[in-house]
């Protein structure tokens, strides 16, 4: 599913080029070194009229990424393209990409970062409000995304900078970590749909998974919570108020 | 200054590369001073904070703060004892004998920076000073339960108020009281009660004159303030309910601040980008309990603000009926208050 990320991630370029691995590979993580740490910044882009994300969305799994494919593929194409950089091994060829494949560490850590974008990203339930000023993503059991449209791309905040810029018709949340870990999701319309993809970016090596998202009515026996001053945390059964 | 506290403060010291040092971080040690006053108990109203400048990515937090930190304000006069009412209210209160005002200059959970103005009934200010406390030691595993890390700036506060009280004479502390009586008297009814002011060159109100103490519009004025105290008390109690609402999550939030805040500034940027995924792991995994925490005030902090139960309260036999936030329905009880002393007046006539 096209989101516009590819645009932004290496990862994105080894998927558009898989024929040639190798050349691949070292295009990217050429590309990779003239923004060593750094998810490339996004410029916003302003369109009419920006989709409305609002309502319950569950995930549809048949849909979305199955984590441990994605994994298992992303590491054997990386296997293999450490092993042709060490065959390669040419000191005519020396650069900080080849370094990085001979190394072993692309593939120890597609594991690692793969498994990690699957832990952040298994939120089964997306209760989206969105106003003209403002969304917030409320995700089961994770914290809510929230974008306050009025407010400047990326601001440094106490842990790091965190932003979120309308790219197209796309909503992009960023956040970068000072220890180099960055982590992305892209919030974007299909009918009757919605894709969540969530990229993760560290040490230079990329890792992302989309989840796709259908409309459904919170059924009869959800718990509805609602805090008020006078009662603390009350509880009813049934659907919240649309 | 404990060991730990001071091996912190020489290693932030070093820390810093800007080429003036920047003034010592020195956490606060200030224990609450019993004070021997046993003058006149004045009532004092604190107005819920202003937000001051912040990220925008604090700001939920800040809206929980502005509500939560002039409770704990509250509760260390009310522990040192010797003040009368100490009520935390949404707007000025206009019969406040004593009425602090503060501002958070910045709260991260590492350094707490308040500037906190105090004045009286008269337009005396006490005085307005920022107090600035840093919290270096871990907190508690399961923070909340025990002492607020930065209790010492708030004792270092009432300290100073009490100070100013214990500053002032009994002529003066009188005239605090009939002050705020005569005030309240004419926000009721201007005409009647302004000609007992002058506003001296300093801007302060001098009293010229008081009222026969059985006059009946003075009379009804106190009844009627006697009713907005009882009102008070109910929207100050809103705000005691939110404190302890939000207590323990925002001691938890304080506490994954403090980890990041304190982690940056330890180890620098560039050190933390040569460090492990695993560290980038447990920096993240901070960041997201931080952000739920996060999410939590935001919720408790949006129902305060859009709490919409009506309160039905009895006004001498009468059931009044209010609705909307706090803010408004405190607005819409003074409203009501000076439409039935307005009215009784026209009887009365």
């Amino acid at each position: 599913m096209g989101t516009g990320r590819d645009e932004v991630y290496c990862h994105g370029k080894i998927a558009a080029l898989k024929h040639s691995i190798i050349g691949v590979v070292l295009g990217v993580l050429a590309g990779c070194t003239s923004q060593p740490e750094a998810v490339d910044a996004i410029e916003e882009i302003q369109i009419v009229k920006r989709p409305d994300f609002s309502g319950s969305w569950e995930m549809d799994y048949r849909s979305s990424d199955e984590a441990d494919e994605k994994i298992r593929w992303q590491y054997m194409e990386a296997l293999a393209a450490e092993e042709r950089a060490r065959q390669s091994e040419d000191s005519r060829y020396r650069s900080a990409a080849l370094d990085h494949l001979r190394s072993g560490n692309l593939s120890q850590g597609i594991v690692a970062i793969g498994r990690f974008t699957e832990e952040i990203s298994r939120a089964d339930v997306l209760t989206i409000r969105q106003d003209p000023e403002r969304i917030t993503i409320e995700r089961e059991d994770d914290y809510a995304l929230t974008c306050e449209f009025s407010l400047a791309p990326e601001v440094d905040g106490p842990f790091g900078q965190e932003g979120c810029v309308w790219y197209g018709d796309q909503l992009i949340f960023d956040l970068k970590l000072p220890e180099g870990l960055n982590v992305r999701h892209t919030l974007s319309r299909g009918v009757d749909r919605v894709n969540l993809a969530t990229s993760v970016y560290y040490d230079r090596i990329p890792f992302t998974l989309n989840r796709t998202y259908t409309p459904f009515v919170p059924g009869d026996e959800q718990y509805d919570c609602e805090f008020k001053v006078a009662t603390l945390k009350t509880c009813t059964l049934g659907a919240p108020e649309q | 200054m404990t060991l730990f506290r001071l091996g912190v403060f020489i290693l932030l010291a070093g820390c810093a590369s800007a080429p003036e040092p920047p003034p010592p971080r020195v956490p606060l040690d200030v224990p609450l001073r019993v004070s021997s006053y046993n003058g006149p108990a004045l009532n004092i109203s604190i107005k819920e904070f202003d937000p001051g400048v912040v990220d925008a990515v604090l700001m939920p937090i800040r809206h929980a703060e502005v509500r939560y930190m002039p409770v704990v304000l509250k509760r260390t006069l009310i522990e040192v004892g010797g003040w009368g009412a100490v009520r935390v209210l949404p707007a000025e209160d206009p019969s406040a004998e004593v009425l602090v005002l503060g501002r958070i200059i910045k709260s991260d959970g590492v350094a707490l920076s308040l500037n906190v103005q105090v004045k009286d009934a008269t337009g005396r200010q006490w005085f307005s000073k920022t107090y600035t406390d840093y919290a270096f030691e871990p907190y508690e595993e399961k923070p909340g339960i025990q002492k607020d890390p930065f209790d010492d700036l708030y004792n270092n506060v009432v300290n100073d108020i009490n100070q100013a009280r214990n500053s002032l004479s009994a002529t003066d502390l009188e005239s605090v009281f009939d002050t705020a009586t005569l005030r309240y008297a004419a926000s009721l009814s201007p005409d009647a009660f302004s000609e007992y002011f002058l506003k001296d060159e300093t801007g302060h109100l001098q009293l010229i004159g008081l009222p026969a103490r059985d006059d009946a519009m003075f009379v009804r004025s106190e009844r009627i303030r006697e009713s907005e105290y009882g009102f008070t008390d109910t929207v100050d109690e809103a705000y005691t309910l939110f404190y302890h609402e939000i207590h323990q999550t925002y001691a938890h939030w304080r506490k994954y601040s403090h980890e990041l805040v304190l982690g940056n500034a330890l180890l620098g940027v560039e050190e933390r980008r040569r460090r492990s995924w695993t560290a980038a792991k447990q920096s993240f995994s901070t960041y997201k309990e931080s952000r739920l925490n996060e999410d939590a005030l935001r919720k408790m902090t949006d129902a305060f603000d859009a709490e919409v139960t009506p309160t039905v309260t009895s006004l001498e036999g009468t059931m009044i009926h209010l609705s909307g936030t706090l803010q408004s329905r405190y607005q819409e009880w003074r409203h009501i208050l000076q439409n039935i002393y307005t009215a009784e007046r026209a009887i009365a006539r």
